[in-house]
């Protein structure tokens, strides 16, 4: 093994997580090797002072009692129903404002638009929880009608088309969406939920920005299973972000993708 | 189902690692105080799920990472959203290494300059690197924590590692004594 190569393992040496014949082979270049074995002697020096001041806080005095005593009593509401609750109602009241606002179909847009402007606030707050001045929410919109008045809203408003994906043969079905800057580029982001809570999140991005290492970092999108679809004949990429791989494999097969 | 009491005893152990790991994600006490303890209802609530034989730390670390994912952080104020633009690009970038010397000079000025290095971070990152290197967790137990795959977790810890070493080189050559020793 040569240095440059003992180096580049050094991290996942000292993590434990290399095989063992790897792992030996590192052992022996560290013990050959003076500056290699310096830079070991370092970092592992760095990690100890690490730990040490930052990594050692104790949990406070009486905390354990205290969580004791949570389980026996005390009806905490948890956090996520909490949530939920925010969210479904943020989505119940879209759902009804739609239904009264799209009683009359040809004035949808403007109608929308004047309702959007006054309520997206609350309703991105719902949702998840930012603030974005640039967000527009909208529930229960998604369509795949390239010509849909909706689609049409998106194209004036924003200036991109809206990413209509009709999950509904997964039990899915459209909560609501935001349209928002992400590194210059209009992102509009979907979010559909079935009965059970599940949601999928889709957006359409260029696919230079897809092709970005690392998860996409959006707001409904983190650390979750992520499909792209590359839409054909266009320089954009449909990405899913689901709850489960579960999910994800369930979407792959329904629609024939590796 | 343990009694209240065996599974108070099981989580005892662990309290101090899920409390300081909370700490440093909500950044103060009494955050971390109600993400511990809203893991810890959770745990109970879910114990019939951990299976017997596992590891149970990393078990409870899941529950707590879901816990501030899913619920703390989107109810904060802060955006979760961390521009691609943030993210650092791979190789040219300067990687500083201490020697054991250097560290023990470090050491004896650091005062909280490592803790507000780490706390920049972005969340994501630092939780990798805390569960990695504060809590000894493996790239596959934090993997399947967070859900993540595996090169998701050592392109975040390596990343976040890189970025300490480089703001504490930073604060070395401010305090004059770091030895340059850029390779990698």
């Amino acid at each position: 093994m040569k240095c440059h190569d003992a180096n580049h393992h050094l991290d996942l040496f000292m993590d434990g997580e290399l095989s063992v014949p790897e792992n030996l082979k590192v052992l022996e270049h560290l013990n050959l090797c003076r500056p290699c074995a310096g830079l070991y002697e370092g970092e592992k020096a760095l990690r100890a002072v690490l730990r040490d001041r930052v990594g050692s806080d104790k949990a406070p005095e009486g905390l354990a009692e205290k969580l004791t005593g949570a389980l026996s009593g005390a009806a905490v509401t948890p956090f996520a129903r909490r949530r939920l609750m925010s969210v479904a109602a943020a989505a119940a009241f879209f759902i009804v404002m739609l239904t009264l606002v799209f009683t009359s179909t040809k004035e949808m847009p403007q109608a929308l638009a004047s309702e959007l402007s006054t309520k997206h606030q609350a309703t991105q707050q719902g949702f998840c929880g930012m603030h974005r001045d640039d967000c527009l929410c909208l529930c229960d919109r998604c369509s795949l009608e390239p010509q849909s008045a909706e689609s049409k809203f998106f194209t004036e408003r924003v200036g991109h088309v809206s990413c209509s994906h009709n999950l509904g043969d997964l039990g899915y079905k459209p909560m609501g969406l935001q349209v928002f800057d992400h590194l210059g580029q209009p992102i509009c982001w979907t979010v559909n939920r079935d009965d059970a809570g599940h949601t999928i999140s889709h957006g359409l991005v260029t696919t230079k920005i897809a092709k970005q290492p690392g998860p996409l970092y959006l707001c409904d999108g983190v650390d979750r299973p992520v499909v792209m679809v590359p839409v054909a004949g266009t320089d954009k990429t449909c990405v899913f972000v689901f709850d489960s791989e579960t999910e994800a494999q369930r979407f792959r097969a329904a629609r024939n993708l590796k | 189902m343990e009694t209240q009491e065996e599974f108070s005893e099981r989580v005892k152990p662990h309290l101090d690692s899920l409390y300081r790991t909370a700490l440093r994600m909500t950044g103060e006490a009494a955050a971390a105080e109600d993400l511990v303890q809203e893991t810890f209802l959770k745990a109970y609530r879910g114990f019939s799920q951990f299976e017997p034989g596992s590891n149970f730390k990393a078990w409870m670390f899941t529950i707590l990472t879901h816990a501030y994912i899913n619920d703390y952080r989107k109810r904060s104020r802060s955006p979760l959203v961390t521009d691609f633009a943030e993210i650092e690009p791979e190789g040219d970038v300067e990687t500083p290494h201490f020697s054991a010397e250097d560290v023990e000079k470090l050491a004896d000025r650091l005062g909280d300059q490592a803790k507000r290095a780490l706390d920049r971070l972005p969340p994501e990152h630092r939780l990798v690197f805390i569960l990695s290197t504060f809590e000894d967790m493996s790239y596959k137990e934090i993997s399947a924590a967070l859900a993540v795959p595996i090169g998701t977790v050592m392109s975040r810890l390596f990343r976040a590692r890189a970025v300490l070493r480089r703001e504490l080189a930073d604060f070395a050559r401010q305090e004059g004594f770091f030895q340059e020793k850029v390779d990698r």
